[in-house]
């Protein structure tokens, strides 16, 4: 490297972070109808905006950095889904109540965490792999994916995703015996 | 490059794709010799350094874009020679620029009686050369010149002058040899 000069390597450098920066963009990009959907099927559009921004911000910082943080992302992403999803789909499926008090709404978080839980442990790095930050960043990126759909219904339902998702993924993990 | 230099560099581009920052100075040493090496054999020198950077700039910045199961030396050289593609396509455009302004001047400037023996002769072959091209070469070529909108996209146009230049070029060389 010695022999190189100094402000070719640097904007090498800076390509090289550019180009990772376009490429994570492009493949958060593809992420931002997952919000729209949740978004599409009646749930409050602020909560939804700040949730998705926060999640599209996230997943597309562990893309930019790669590597355990890429190998994280990925897992948690499909595992977030359920309990994005699931309440998404019941309020647009007929359920439309009042955000407030709707009992259900709260209980399909909870199963939507318990199964994207039982997921998360299947799927994700075990976590004791590369000190631990694979597994970690995909239990937040899941966990955000989550706060997507369940933010809506406030803190509790978060607060149930949250549990939902850590009782599903607990047992399986210790079945895995990492 | 030797063996083991080729599976280094395979498994840095592998490690950099996947953003391990810390292959990047490797990359860098094992690659930017490689590149000015090649297109130093494909161009002259005042253009074969500026090639070899752009195509060692565009590498580090398609890097995510790597596939690992592929040749990262295939890969890399594959870019570069586009490079130099695109470095000879930027050349050959300007060398026609500057004959046709060359030639629009030569009009407008007084020239010596030996100057204008050169250009009367280099008409007189230019017009040899001419006079083997077929007749729809010759219309393009003509359109081309006097700067008329030709009726077909212009793309279209441009590979017509390209197809009618080199015809052209290769009638030269025929009747008068090299350009």
């Amino acid at each position: 490297m010695a022999t190189c000069e100094p402000a070719l390597v640097a904007r090498a450098r800076h390509a090289y972070e550019g180009g990772r920066l376009t490429s994570a963009a492009v493949r958060t990009l593809a992420l931002v109808p997952l919000p729209a959907v949740a978004l599409g099927c009646g749930c409050q559009p602020r909560t939804v905006v700040i949730a998705g921004s926060i999640f599209l911000a996230a997943v597309g910082f562990c893309f930019w950095r790669g590597g355990d943080w890429r190998r994280g992302a990925i897992p948690g992403i499909a595992a977030g889904l359920v309990p994005l999803l699931t309440p998404a789909a019941l309020q647009a499926g007929a359920h439309a109540c009042r955000v407030d008090h709707c009992g259900l709404m709260t209980i399909a978080c909870a199963a939507g965490g318990l199964l994207g839980g039982v997921l998360l442990a299947w799927l994700a790095p075990a976590p004791r792999s590369s000190g631990g930050l694979p597994f970690v960043v995909a239990c937040v990126v899941a966990g955000l994916a989550g706060a997507i759909g369940c933010l809506a219904y406030g803190a509790i339902g978060l607060a149930v995703m949250t549990a939902g998702l850590a009782a599903g993924s607990l047992p399986a993990l210790a079945l895995r015996r990492v | 490059m030797d063996d083991g230099s080729l599976s280094e560099l395979q498994g840095l581009m592998g490690r950099l794709a996947d953003g391990d920052r810390s292959a990047f100075s490797r990359v860098f040493e094992v690659l930017w010799p490689v590149l000015r090496d090649l297109t130093g054999r494909h161009l002259p020198p005042a253009e074969a350094e500026d090639a070899a950077q752009e195509a060692l700039l565009r590498i580090f910045r398609r890097s995510a874009e790597f596939d690992a199961r592929r040749s990262a030396l295939a890969w890399a050289l594959g870019i570069a020679h586009w490079e130099i593609r695109s470095v000879r396509k930027k050349r050959m455009r300007r060398r026609e620029e500057s004959m046709t302004d060359g030639a629009m001047d030569h009009r407008s400037e007084q020239a010596t009686p030996e100057e204008a023996l050169l250009v009367r002769d280099t008409e007189r072959m230019l017009a040899q050369a001419l006079g083997t091209l077929a007749s729809a070469d010759l219309e393009t070529l003509r359109q081309y010149r006097n700067g008329e909108r030709a009726t077909v996209a212009a793309a279209t146009f441009r590979k017509r002058v390209e197809r009618a230049l080199g015809r052209l070029r290769s009638a030269w060389r025929m009747t008068h040899g090299n350009l």
